[in-house]
């Protein structure tokens, strides 16, 4: 299947509409809550489009990306305590700047780095990745002066001048800020895969030795993309350092290197529209799924094992692959995959509905939680057996049946292929898109 | 002085635990290119099944059972979870045991809770084998090195002198070859897998009794035992052996000796009648005048760096990676 | 355009550990030569590529592009120096387009180095060196095509456009023909043929058609040892050589 050069998909009309939607989604999400939701969201998909770089663009696996959200936090942090506590105090335009500084330390820290990480690919290069975060986690707990220790640091962006009404302040102008960041980095972003680099990149992925037979040394290539992806990632730690107004050593964690690989690869292979998906799953994810339930760690877990196991190129790559049948077999593969969808609803209910009582049944046996759980409107006592049973029962019983109901609809194509796998098939080679 | 001693006496018990499990994850890795994030999942699944075992059976059958238990689960993920995902390549497999991590532990906390559970440590080895120099090294501490050896042993021969670990070794190179010639190199694979989980399993069993059992356990030693791994080269069990003993001694000689680095200069100072500054710089004061043990954490990852800068293939490593 | 140049080995040897895999290998090409090696499987003649190429390191002997030493180099930098090289087993990149395959081929030789503020890919149209290439190989209605969908012929076709791309003066060729059928390999011997006119090529074949519609001179080596090096009549009249095969070929072409 043939696709458009990428110069066609992100065109003029790709970022007008891009911006406009950015400027347009606080309109129907009113309340200091979503507009903190969707301020993080764009932190996060900046991030993620920077760890896709490496992941999806490079096919390097790196478990220390949080080094690079995490410096490029901790340098505008520190410039902006520098700043308030001089004896002149700044314009908040300076604030605009700070972003780009955060990615500037981080990109040098990348560079210091780097050399270190990038000696080989594949499964040297994430074990390297994941001793220097684990390096740089670890160390930061010793210099609490830098590092602001177990308590971390507090900052105020209401310490420097305002410019007209500008002092990035409220919400909404640092959601504007960050949407402008976003704008520019993707485009950034997007347009380095256009280059002899970004060739080389997609090239020393698919194979680095060869890479190396045609005259270019594939270290450098993944070197330089390297230090790109830390520049960007640091930009989105200085973002969200702005955001939250704190930090602390959390940002170098282990946790936040995997969030970043976890939802970056859920995302899928596309370019943009993985790290997008990403992006906001993980925000999604993290902040609000973790409020509705007890078990939205499992939850997470389990889709991100179900995408590498059945979705290669992730959702993204999935709803590529989906598009391109449907231009194959017209709308009533539409037709026939809204049925599927339809048929593993159940199954897939059954099964939140086992965890749920998991979980509320570990709450209860630790803390004294009346037995009694509601979930989706229904009341479910989770002492009884019954309940127990017709869940068990049932929803293997309902997975069998949306099975067979999937193979009757011809949805069951691509699973179980002996052939060798498709340039799509791979998740650490990016998509044409 | 005699604090060394013990000391090294307990980093080898430890280290040498590390090496069990740091075993399994190496031979797993040479064998079939997976780095097996899951692998200290095993070990703390091991120290929880040795937990209940222990309480129904006893802990000697424990020591036999929940590495049995771990191993068959090892088999089934293989055989159902990453046999699928193997025509993609080592990163999706990487991936997978990545994310199956996170399931082990949310599954561990609701089973078992998310506080740490008490492990009772056998009354036959509880207590002090003898003292040295003042110091007690305890019956325990004896018995975890008791039994890596005899598990390095057991491996080593397996390995080498029967049929099995002879087709293992060739598979390990030549797995097409292998298979050319009629082994069932998928079995292969899932038994090497399940034997890997097996021996954390069996890790978890002894390093849970002797040290603290709860569901972050895992994520603790998981991170060492890589270091362990990349220190000792990619692939090469000996590598695993001499770098989980250097990284097991050095932690614990760190934990146990409290002089700070000012101590140490201060002593080396008078040792050789110099008369040089402490550094200016406040900041780098203040680490000089940490104690060592505080450092003790950051270890395992600064060995690991100075391995990447003087020796990126380890200590004996041979994989291409 | 680039300046013509030889290649020779002199007094190479290599041993895999306890195993010499090739012993005092000498072997000198004009510029312009086209120098088939021939040979048993496990002659060691993918070895001497890879000596060749850096994808080994040169311990025992020399190898000389032109005037320049290879010995102790890497292989992008033999790779900047004019020497280029075919893979037995395909290795294209699979998730880029045939087009783009060849585009980064010739980067290195269009003088575009690490370059990450110029735009390379959103060029509609390859350089004109390329699309001869793409046609001369019958590859331009697939350009647009991932090359990891592409036919192993086809995929075969792309590894020889992807070597001659950066128009090297050079050629190393391993087996191009590798599990093609009769009539693919007739055809891509004639494209080699067209497409290596001026260059000096070592090509390393099994199928005697092809090696005797190619070469200028054909070495045999067998053991890691160079028994004969010569021109394809002397070649096959060599009592040594038809000893070292007792093979079809002796009979097939007639003196």
């Amino acid at each position: 299947m043939n696709t458009p050069p990428i110069q066609a998909r992100y065109g003029a009309m790709f970022w007008c509409l891009f911006a406009l939607i950015l400027v347009a989604l606080p309109l129907p999400f009113p309340g200091a809550y979503a507009l903190s939701l969707l301020s993080q969201m764009g932190i996060a998909i900046l991030a993620c489009l920077s760890y896709q770089l490496l992941l999806g663009q490079g096919g390097l696996l790196s478990f220390g990306h949080a080094i690079f959200t995490g410096s490029g936090g901790y340098v505008v942090v520190h410039a902006l305590v520098l700043a308030t506590e001089g004896a002149h105090t700044w314009s908040a335009a300076w604030l605009v700047l700070l972003p780009v500084m955060g990615g500037l330390g981080a990109a040098t820290l990348a560079a210091l780095l780097g050399w270190l990480s990038t000696g080989r690919a594949s499964t040297p290069f994430a074990m390297i990745t994941l001793g220097l975060g684990e390096l740089v986690w670890a160390a930061s707990f010793m210099v609490p002066e830098v590092f602001g220790g177990e308590a971390g640091i507090s900052v105020n962006r209401l310490m420097t001048q305002a410019v007209g009404p500008f002092s990035l302040g409220p919400q909404i102008q640092l959601y504007g800020l960050i949407a402008m960041y976003l704008l520019g980095g993707a485009w950034l972003l997007i347009a380095f895969t256009r280059t002899p680099l970004g060739l080389l990149l997609n090239a020393s992925r698919d194979d680095a030795t060869r890479v190396a037979y045609l005259g270019f040394n594939p270290r450098v290539v993944r070197y330089a993309a390297f230090i790109t992806a830390g520049f960007f990632a640091g930009v989105a730690g200085g973002l969200s350092a702005l955001n939250f107004e704190f930090i602390s050593s959390d940002v170098f964690s282990l946790q936040r290197s995997g969030a970043y690989l976890l939802f970056t690869f859920i995302g899928g292979s596309s370019l943009f529209y993985g790290p997008v998906i990403g992006g906001v799953l993980m925000v999604a994810g993290l902040v609000w799924l973790s409020e509705l339930t007890p078990g939205w760690l499992l939850y997470l877990g389990l889709l991100f094992v179900i995408v590498v196991m059945f979705v290669p190129g992730g959702l993204s790559g999935g709803v590529t692959r989906w598009w391109q049948i449907r231009v194959r077999e017209g709308w009533w593969f539409v037709v026939r995959a809204g049925l599927g969808v339809c048929a593993a609803l159940p199954p897939t209910l059954g099964t939140i509905m086992l965890i749920e009582m998991l979980y509320h049944h570990a709450l209860v046996r630790d803390g004294g939680v009346a037995t009694t759980m509601v979930r989706l409107g229904v009341s479910l006592d989770v002492a009884q057996a019954a309940n127990w049973w017709l869940f068990i029962c049932c929803t293997p019983v309902l997975f069998w049946l949306c099975r067979r109901a999937w193979a009757g609809l011809g949805l069951l194509g691509d699973q179980g292929s002996q052939t060798a796998p498709s340039a799509a098939a791979r998740p650490d080679q990016g998509g044409q898109l | 002085m005699e604090l060394l001693v013990i000391s090294l006496l307990n980093g080898l018990s430890y280290g040498l635990l590390l090496f069990m499990l740091s075993a399994g994850l190496t031979l797993v890795l040479s064998l079939m290119g997976v780095l097996n994030f899951a692998h200290a999942g095993f070990y703390m699944l091991g120290a929880y099944f040795g937990y209940s075992i222990s309480a129904l059976l006893g802990f000697f059958p424990s020591l036999l059972l929940a590495p049995i238990a771990v191993g068959g689960l090892g088999a089934l993920v293989e055989r159902h979870l990453l046999r699928r995902v193997h025509a993609r390549g080592h990163v999706a497999e990487l991936l997978l045991t990545f994310g199956l991590s996170y399931l082990i532990i949310e599954l561990v906390q609701l089973i078992w809770g998310r506080a740490a559970v008490d492990v009772r440590i056998p009354d036959v080895l509880d207590g002090t084998l003898l003292h040295v120099y003042g110091y007690p090294f305890s019956v325990y501490r004896f018995f975890m090195i008791v039994v890596a050896c005899a598990m390095f042993l057991a491996i080593w021969l397996g390995l080498t002198r029967s049929r099995v670990g002879l087709v293992i070794q060739a598979a390990l190179t030549h797995p097409d070859m292998a298979r050319a010639l009629g082994h069932d190199v998928p079995r292969i694979f899932m038994s090497v897998f399940a034997g890997g989980a097996a021996l954390a399993g069996l890790a978890g069993v002894i390093g849970g009794a002797a040290f603290v059992t709860d569901p972050q356990m895992a994520m603790a030693i998981g991170n060492i035992i890589f270091v362990v791994v990349i220190v000792g080269g990619l692939g090469s069990l000996w590598g695993a052996f001499w770098g989980a003993l250097l990284v097991g001694v050095l932690q614990t000689l760190t934990v146990a000796v409290d002089t700070s680095f000012a101590d140490l200069a201060q002593q080396l100072q008078a040792l050789l009648n110099l008369n040089t500054e402490s550094p200016p710089v406040a900041l780098t004061a203040r680490l000089w005048q940490t104690p060592m043990s505080a450092l003790a954490p950051l270890l395992p990852y600064v060995v690991l760096v100075v391995f990447l800068v003087l020796r990126p293939m380890g200590l004996m490593g041979r994989r291409a990676g | 355009m680039k300046p013509h140049l030889g290649l020779r080995c002199i007094g190479v040897s290599h041993a895999f550990g306890e195993t010499q895999v090739l012993s005092d290998v000498n072997l000198v090409t004009i510029p312009g030569e086209t120098l088939a090696i021939i040979g048993p499987n496990g002659a060691g003649k993918s070895t001497l590529f890879n000596l060749i190429s850096g994808a080994h390191p040169i311990r025992v002997g020399e190898v000389r592009l032109g005037q320049q030493s290879l010995v102790g180099l890497s292989p992008f930098e033999i790779n900047r120096l004019g020497l280029a090289r075919s893979f037995q087993v395909s290795r294209i990149f699979s998730s880029l387009s045939v087009a783009e395959n060849l585009r980064t081929a010739a980067l290195w030789s269009r003088g575009v180095r690490y370059n990450f503020w110029h735009r390379v890919r959103d060029e509609a149209t390859l350089d004109p060196h390329l699309t001869t290439l793409l046609e001369t190989l019958r590859l331009t209605p697939k350009q647009a095509q991932p090359a990891g969908t592409l036919s192993y012929a086809d995929q075969r076709a792309l590894e020889l456009g992807m070597t001659l791309a950066g128009d090297a003066p050079v050629i190393l060729l391993d087996e191009p023909t590798a599990g093609m059928s009769r009539s693919e390999t007739a055809l891509f011997a004639s494209r080699i043929k067209q497409l290596t006119a001026d260059k000096t090529v070592w090509i390393i074949e099994h199928d005697m058609d092809v090696v005797f519609a190619l070469a200028d001179r054909i070495a045999v080596l067998v053991g890691g040892v160079l028994i004969a090096c010569d021109t394809p009549d002397n070649v096959r009249r060599n009592p040594q050589v038809q000893m070292a095969y007792l093979g079809a070929w002796q009979g097939e072409a007639a003196p």
